[in-house]
């Protein structure tokens, strides 16, 4: 029975099949092993209201491919031997008002403007300029930065003090998402979308210290784009690239341990004692208690690095999803005013103001639920592939807490239905033409859900720990891992909750690739990525 | 000028595509599966339902793929595919309180090989709980037992994983009607499912349960004739000859498992891109040419996993195959075999009232339930069914998979799936459909309910139920929703399936070949249509034949 090989790779995510295509192309015999019976992790889609209707259950929009240096180190597979497309809607996000008027904004930065200037002249001009900078500051700086190896945070700093991009960065840095948005803006619902847009993917609007990452999510929102024939497929490709270059993937498997021996990563064990043996490494792409606590164990450990792992915070904001099988397409009551509506990518409502969204935030972190707003897609509108000829699918995500206040996260299995029956009335209200008629079928996926589905994402954090000041760059997930190497030998971490992050950026297991060639001297058949030479160049990273 | 060019081509990723391109990449032709859905399997599929963190089969289910002869040829354990094998096998609770419970009497010892071993302790266990209810039907099942053991046991893989026999050549059954200890009755190539149930057994507890199990395992309804093939393949169900295996990760795992066979050969698939039609010329197949336009040319050869109505009007063209052909293609049978099938998130796992006779009852991967009465589910059943869509009373099957496999479902939580018949689909509306999708789970429920108390809407999580409906939507080779895509009866099985000029592999176009199940041995996880097909393939153009080098009948 094949069971050595050079690398073993636990989870067959995005970040888990990254670092499997390139140390496979690099010559490498490689195993993935996947909990779940389908690889893919996050890039997943689902036929899970009726056959026909690909609902994309976890990743959608995808900001930094455009960006992710995998995408075109393997280009020769994935686009021209095989079939990877994207789409970008033209807009790509609105916010409809009950007052039937509506904010836009379009990968146009003319047409966004002039959407803007409908509710402030200045916040307008404001939006001209940042769209600008902040496209500046992405590419000489958080663009390729997310490619590149974190630094400690004082050789960080005086890279950044030496130029204004870095300047800038520092000092958004400092300071809250909501102080930047209404410093930069002041119409109220000006305010209240760039909020959203800012914090949508769980920053929270009142903590300083990670807002570098607002321009770049202000950036990369015009950036947002579809995968034809849905997420998945993305991932499938990256499987068939593993395949390509005699790589497997075992799935669904149960791991009972990573095998340590004299100090050093040497294999991983089954629940059912099968033992798969590693020459050369093991990767971990899950989040750090598993990783350590569960599969290494405290006794392989130092109590100092042990109490480290303990001290992982996960994401306090969650999502709840409602995905629905329609029986035509929606027809918005904002379109009256402006016919773009019924083309939106994504359409965040519910919020007439800032202080409904802050609300909104509030209840959260008190592990309430409130009435309210979210933002909701229609994938097939964009991507015929994604539902039968003349049907579509709707993807409802609203912000929610995983621990509810009353009744802890179980009480989610009760209150499933009950929730979606109100995002479904709330989003009938903007959508008329949303009746039970047309509704032909629903799935609902909560925070609960999300921790029970995919086993990294506990407590639903989805991008596998909090986005926290001490969880960030060189700290994350701690100071001894944040280089992907970790304190037992030959053992490396490659998920979300290392450098840079959740999200489909692909950045963890690139740069995770990187480090484990470079340790194991084993030829970096790829280069460079050419957004890092050039911000080298100009002495920004 | 094509643009890509492939040794061989295969139409339809389904079950028996992703086999035969299996055996067609190792025999050392380069081939490539085209797939209309975004993933392969066809009827071998998974989903995350009812709800994220639970699994649900929404075609098949009950497999026993270890038994292919692809399990070992390409080594699928080590590549994912692991089976756990119950005590428990096939039950059934009646409607009076009483039950039946047996034991398999098959064990698999060899998880790489699926070699298994007698087990007389199993097999004495199930005859005791027949003489509870009928001495005649115990001696009855001890009899068709040592048949089975001694004799009838052996045919099963020489029938399933050889190409049918001619009409003047008989098969592996055929050759048993005048075996001198195990004769098989001839008989029985003609009866009915409720004719043998009521020829071999006088008690209504096997009598219904015969019938149940016909149609789980194949579709067809009581007034069915079944040929002997289902016939001694139902009563290894209803007696726990073999044992109820259960896929981890369920049954699209056994896809991934060949999938990843073939990948690692140097096999090409492409999903979520269908096929227009084959490209015919000089009365042979040379290629395909896709929905989008591109043409893929074939050095050797095309092979077709569809039904035969797409094989012979979609993909071949009714103006390059004989008048004859082309109408029998229309007529083939799809009326059986329609399900709500689906799958309950529970908080906990049914306690039935039964227990106090049969403790274990509930770890029955196959455990049927309904009313005990034998002559309501040969006659009026059906006729419910068909009229109504969902009858007055389920006879319905539940299997609780999260008790052997936990990766169905979240830590403490249950996932049970459940079946009950129904029509065929251009009977009701889609509209109709979708009413009954949600209306059957209260129904299911509140029946189940009299059998187990605390089957209580506070015990459910979450439902999803598939109907015919959304079976047809899913694998559009099953026009009607049945999950056999063409009817199992004895009439359109065999060297008649799916019907004689078709039943051999070839088609009347070169060059050009029928693999789906709706070739010998039809439907269901690891039949043989694939395998079968590929023999014929071998046979025509001189690849190696991996039986043979590996030494067996099959």
């Amino acid at each position: 029975m094949a069971t050595e090989y050079d690398g073993i790779i636990i989870g067959a995510g995005p970040n888990g099949l990254t670092v499997a295509a390139y140390l496979a192309k690099a010559g490498l015999k490689i195993l993935v092993l996947e909990k779940n019976f389908e690889a893919g992790g996050g890039l997943a889609t689902e036929q899970v209201t009726l056959p026909g209707f690909l609902h994309n259950t976890h990743a959608v929009y995808m900001p930094m491919v455009d960006y992710a240096p995998p995408l075109r180190d393997f280009d020769d597979y994935l686009t021209k031997d095989y079939d990877l497309e994207f789409i970008f809607p033209s807009l790509v996000m609105a916010m409809p008002f009950e007052d039937g008027s509506s904010l836009r904004l379009y990968r146009d930065v003319e047409k966004t403007c002039q959407s803007i200037a409908q509710f402030s002249q200045k916040d307008a001009e404001t939006y001209r300029r940042i769209a600008d900078r902040y496209r500046e500051l992405t590419e000489d700086f958080l663009g390729p930065a997310t490619y590149e190896m974190p630094k400690p945070a004082f050789e960080q700093m005086i890279t950044l003090q030496a130029t204004d991009v870095g300047r800038e960065i520092t000092e958004l840095t400092e300071k809250t998402p909501l102080t930047i948005v209404n410093e930069l803006f002041e119409n109220d619902r000006v305010r209240c979308l760039f909020l959203y847009l800012s914090c949508m993917w769980g920053l929270h609007h009142d903590l300083e210290g990670v807002s570098y990452l607002v321009p770049l999510l202000i950036n990369r929102a015009v950036n947002y784009r579809l995968c034809v024939g849905g997420s998945h497929h993305l991932g499938h490709l990256f499987t068939k690239v593993l395949y390509r270059n005699k790589g497997m993937i075992i799935s669904p498997v149960t791991i009972k341990r990573i095998i340590v021996e004299d100090g050093a990563a040497r294999g991983v064990e089954l629940q059912d004692g099968t033992v798969y043996t590693a020459k050369r490494f093991v990767a971990s792409s899950l989040d750090p208690y598993q990783t350590f606590l569960k599969y290494v164990g405290p006794q392989n450990l130092e109590d100092r690095f042990v109490t480290r792992v303990n001290d992982w915070e996960w994401e306090s904001s969650s999502l709840f999803h409602v995905h629905l099988a329609l029986n035509e397409a929606p027809q918005f009551a904002a379109a009256k005013s402006n016919p773009d509506l019924n083309e939106a990518f994504i359409t965040v409502l519910g919020y007439e103001n800032q202080a409904n969204l802050i609300k909104h935030y509030d209840a959260i972190h008190a592990g309430e639920l409130t009435d309210a707003g979210f933002n909701c897609c229609f994938p097939s509108i964009h991507d015929r592939k994604q539902a039968p000829e003349g049907k579509h699918t709707c993807l409802i995500s609203l912000h929610a807490p995983h621990d509810l206040k009353d009744g802890g996260p179980q009480r989610w299995f009760t209150i499933r239905e009950q929730e979606a029956a109100r995002c479904i009335a709330l989003l009938r209200k903007y959508v008329p033409n949303l009746t039970d008629e047309n509704i032909l079928w629903h799935y609902i996926t909560t925070p609960l859900d999300i921790g029970n589905k995919f086993t990294d994402m506990v407590k639903g954090s989805y991008k596998q720990g909090g986005y926290l000041p001490l969880q960030m760059g060189y700290l994350r997930p701690n100071e001894e891992c944040s280089q992907y190497a970790t304190p037992i030998k030959n053992l490396y971490v490659c998920g979300a909750s290392t450098f840079p992050g959740g999200l489909i950026t692909f950045g963890p297991g690139y740069n995770a690739a990187g480090r484990i060639a470079e340790d194991l001297g084993v030829e970096r058949w790829w280069g460079e990525p050419e957004c890092v030479t050039k911000a080298k160049a100009k002495g920004t990273l | 000028m094509a643009d890509k060019t492939y040794d061989a081509i295969v139409v339809g990723g389904g079950h028996q595509g992703t086999i035969i391109a299996c055996y067609l990449q190792n025999a050392g032709m380069q081939t490539v599966v085209y797939e209309r859905q975004h993933e392969l399997g066809g009827g071998a599929c998974g989903e995350a339902l009812p709800l994220p963190g639970f699994l649900q089969n929404p075609c098949a289910h009950w497999t026993r793929f270890y038994g292919h002869p692809a399990y070992s040829d390409f080594k699928l354990r080590e590549k994912g595919l692991t089976y756990v094998f119950p005590e428990h096998s096939e039950g059934m609770i009646y409607d009076d309180g009483t039950s039946f419970m047996g034991l398999t009497a098959w064990n698999v010892v060899d998880q790489d090989t699926g070699r298994s071993e007698f087990n007389e302790k199993n097999a004495q266990a199930t005859i005791d709980q027949i003489a509870g209810f009928s001495k005649r039907d115990a001696d009855v099942a001890s009899e068709l037992l040592e048949k089975y053991r001694t004799v009838w046991r052996g045919a099963f893989h020489e029938w399933r994983y050889n190409p049918p026999t001619p009409w003047e050549v008989p098969d592996a059954f055929e050759r048993l009607f005048d075996h001198k200890d195990a004769p098989i009755p001839r008989e029985y190539q003609f009866y009915t499912s409720q004719q043998v149930a009521y020829d071999l057994f006088e008690s209504d507890y096997l009598r219904t349960l015969f019938m149940r199990s016909c149609m789980t395992s194949s579709g067809v309804f009581p007034n069915d004739a079944i040929g002997v093939y289902k016939t001694l393949h139902t009563l290894g169900l209803i007696l726990s000859w073999e044992p109820a295996s259960i896929a981890i990760g369920g049954t699209h795992a056994i896809t991934h498992a060949l999938q990843r066979a073939f990948s690692s050969m140097g096999g090409e698939f492409v999903v979520e891109t269908p096929v227009q039609g084959a490209i015919i010329e000089d009365g042979r197949a040379v290629g395909v040419r896709l929905f989008d336009g591109r043409e893929i040319a074939a050095r050797h050869l095309v092979v077709s996993d569809l039904n035969t109505r797409q094989t012979i009007h979609d993909l071949i063209g009714a103006e390059h195959v004989p008048p004859k052909i082309a109408h029998r293609a229309n007529n083939v049978l799809k009326d059986r075999a329609q399900l709500f099938w689906g799958n309950f998130a529970l908080h906990e796992l049914p306690q039935y009232t039964v227990a106090k006779d049969n403790p274990e009852i509930g770890m029955c991967p196959r455990l049927n339930w309904g009313p005990k009465d034998s002559d309501h589910f040969a006659t009026r059943h059906q006729a419910e069914l068909f009229v109504k869509g969902i009858p007055d009373k389920l006879v319905a099957i539940v299997a609780p998979d999260s008790i052997w496999d936990r990766t169905r479902a979240p830590e403490g939580k249950h996932t049970i799936l459940i079946e009950q018949f129904t029509a065929p689909y251009r009977f009701f509306s889609d509209r109709e459909w979708l009413k009954m999708k949600r209306d059957i789970v209260k129904i299911m429920l509140k029946q189940w309910s009299w059998y187990a108390p605390n089957m209580t809407e506070d015990n459910l999580i979450a439902s999803h139920i598939t109907t015919p409906m959304d079976t047809k939507m899913r694998n559009l080779n099953m026009t009607q929703g049945g999950w056999t895509a063409e009817d199992m009866i004895a009439s359109q099985m065999g060297r008649m399936r799916p019907f004689p000029e078709l039943a051999f592999y070839r088609l009347p176009v070169k060059n050009i070949y029928l693999a789906s199940a709706a070739a010998h041995s039809g439907p269901g996880i690891g039949r043989g249509s694939g395998y079968n097909c590929f023999k014929i393939i071998a046979e025509d153009f001189g690849l190696p034949k991996i039986w043979e080098e590996k030494g067996r009948p099959y």
